[in-house]
């Protein structure tokens, strides 16, 4: 079977912030990669995740996940290039870390690929125009 | 060989001349050479969309009724000049919001002009007997203003620094964000299609220069401040040309907001990215062969960003070629590049001013005066201080 990879965002209240859970998704024999962790000074604990693995172990984790009280959102549009707010300037290319923002060498034009995005937000505000935005506060 | 301005205007106007962009022109001189495109050739056009601190808008309101000299004058939140006459002023795009800050200043009341917008004037005044008005808010758009039009002191600057940062903390800078320990390296420069760099002796730029402003009808008016001309030949026999910038004014009425953006840079305030696209009429060879130098040949200084001081250390010079590849080593270091001024913006600028010209409705001009040589820029020295 084919395997998925998806990026994910997880809030946990502030009772469970302190708790091992991503450990287990590779019970449920996803692997994982942690983009964003963070507790903020209300105990509330962020984790952005790229995980992977087949449908139904995703199904399985995420719903894993859900039932231990963590709000799940899974992310496929988080960062948003408007592209008519956008000039083509370049600025977001120097500080994206993963390349996921380039500028075609023929056309000059921005490009912007999700599945490269690590989510880290650094093009959000280095945007001169704003025309990256992102509507999740656990990015920017 | 050499051709008139008004020669190459006649030939426009019968519909004979032979227009091609700064692009087109380096390629056709690659492969025919200098002489054959200064026989082929009459007019280039060249280009560029880049952050232009130095600019921004003097605007006439009209009179109320009854009338108000204003002092205090804000657009939109942001501050207007109030030591002009009774209802003139000028706003600067780097100006920030009083409330909006770095978000919202002087570029993005223009630009919201000149898409159209109505903007929301506030003014005050201490009154007087002829102007007994003392405070005034109302909505005011571009098409409601008497007179409307950019005036920017220092544009189009011939070239540029790259920039980087080598020490150890990110820096927010004009020249974007520079990361640590040399992680990237920014430029601001058409490169091939830059202005002055296609004219970098100001042969035919002078004063009276009939433009493309922010995709409006404008004209080089004078100097830029700051300009200085710096000319290095190097061992290869190229010339490293920088420092010249034009003083420019244009009409807002005329002009798009596809050709104009207000920015804001992170941790350093507001800018205006201004389009330029500049005719140069080539006169002769030599005008031929200074417009034939592509990118390979052009040159800028890597210099450290990462000190606050007027005299940055230049770490290396690279040519635009170099820098467009996306990559460029300093010592072991293979240091990533990113351009802040938008090429493909310039491209179409300098596309749209070949038509222009073509189609009869951009007449070049001959300058009323060439711009002055300046060998030395002044600093400012702080008197009495040890």
């Amino acid at each position: 079977m084919e395997n998925k990879c998806i990026k994910i965002g997880l809030t946990f209240p502030p009772e469970k912030a302190d708790k091992p859970i991503v450990t287990n998704l590779v019970k449920y024999g996803l692997t994982f990669n942690i983009l964003r962790a963070y507790i903020s000074p209300g105990k509330t604990g962020n984790i952005i995740l790229e995980i992977s693995g087949s449908d139904d172990d995703i199904k399985r984790s995420l719903e894993y996940i859900e039932a231990q009280g963590i709000v799940v959102k899974i992310y496929t549009d988080s960062v948003i290039h408007y592209e008519e707010k956008c000039m083509h300037c370049g600025a977001c290319t120097s500080v994206c870390p993963s390349g996921a923002l380039v500028m075609n060498k023929e056309t000059w034009e921005l490009e912007f690929n999700m599945d490269k995005c690590l989510l880290c937000g650094h093009c959000v505000r280095a945007c001169p125009a704003r025309a990256i935005k992102s509507f999740d506060e656990a990015i920017i | 060989m050499s051709k008139t301005i008004q020669e190459i205007n006649e030939k426009l106007k019968k519909g004979k001349a032979v227009v091609f962009t700064a692009e087109e022109a380096v390629q056709m001189a690659k492969e025919q050479g200098v002489a054959e495109c200064a026989k082929k050739i009459d007019v280039v056009t060249a280009a560029t969309f880049g952050a232009m601190c130095s600019s921004g808008a003097v605007l006439n309101f009209g009179h109320s009724e009854p009338p108000i000299r204003m002092s205090e004058i804000t657009l939109n939140g942001v501050e207007a000049y109030g030591g002009l006459a009774a209802v003139d002023t000028y706003i600067g795009a780097t100006q920030p919001g009083k409330n909006t800050g770095i978000e919202y200043g002087g570029a993005h009341v223009i630009e919201d002009l000149i898409a159209g917008k109505e903007v929301e004037l506030v003014a005050r005044s201490c009154g007087s007997d002829c102007y007994t008005r003392k405070d005034i808010k109302t909505n005011i758009s571009l098409a409601d203003m008497n007179q409307a039009y950019i005036f920017n002191p220092r544009n189009a600057y011939q070239n540029y620094a790259a920039a980087t940062n080598t020490t150890k903390k990110t820096k927010r800078t004009y020249m974007g964000t520079l990361l640590a320990n040399m992680g990237n390296i920014t430029y601001s420069t058409s490169g091939e299609m830059s202005p002055l760099l296609k004219d970098p002796k100001l042969r035919t730029i002078g004063i009276g220069t009939r433009i493309l402003l922010c995709g409006g009808e404008g004209y080089v008016v004078f100097e830029g401040t700051q300009a200085i001309n710096k000319a290095t030949e190097l061992p290869s026999g190229d010339m490293h040309y920088a420092g010249y910038t034009l003083a420019v004014m244009g009409d807002m009425k005329g002009m798009s907001s596809e050709y104009i953006k207000a920015a804001t840079f992170e941790g350093y305030g507001v800018s205006m990215y201004v389009g330029i696209g500049v005719p140069i009429p080539v006169i002769d060879e030599d005008m031929m062969a200074d417009l034939a130098v592509p990118n390979e040949k052009l040159y800028t200084y890597v210099c450290d960003y990462g000190f606050s001081s007027r005299s940055r250390e230049e770490i290396k010079r690279v040519s635009y070629a170099q820098l467009r590849s996306g990559q460029v080593e300093i010592g072991a270091k293979k240091i990533r590049t990113a351009p802040l001024s938008s090429l493909f913006k310039a491209r179409k600028i300098a596309g749209e001013l070949k038509e222009k010209l073509l189609d009869g409705s951009f007449e070049m001009t001959q300058p009323a005066a060439m711009l002055p040589h300046r060998d030395s820029m002044n600093v400012l020295n702080i008197k009495g201080e040890k």
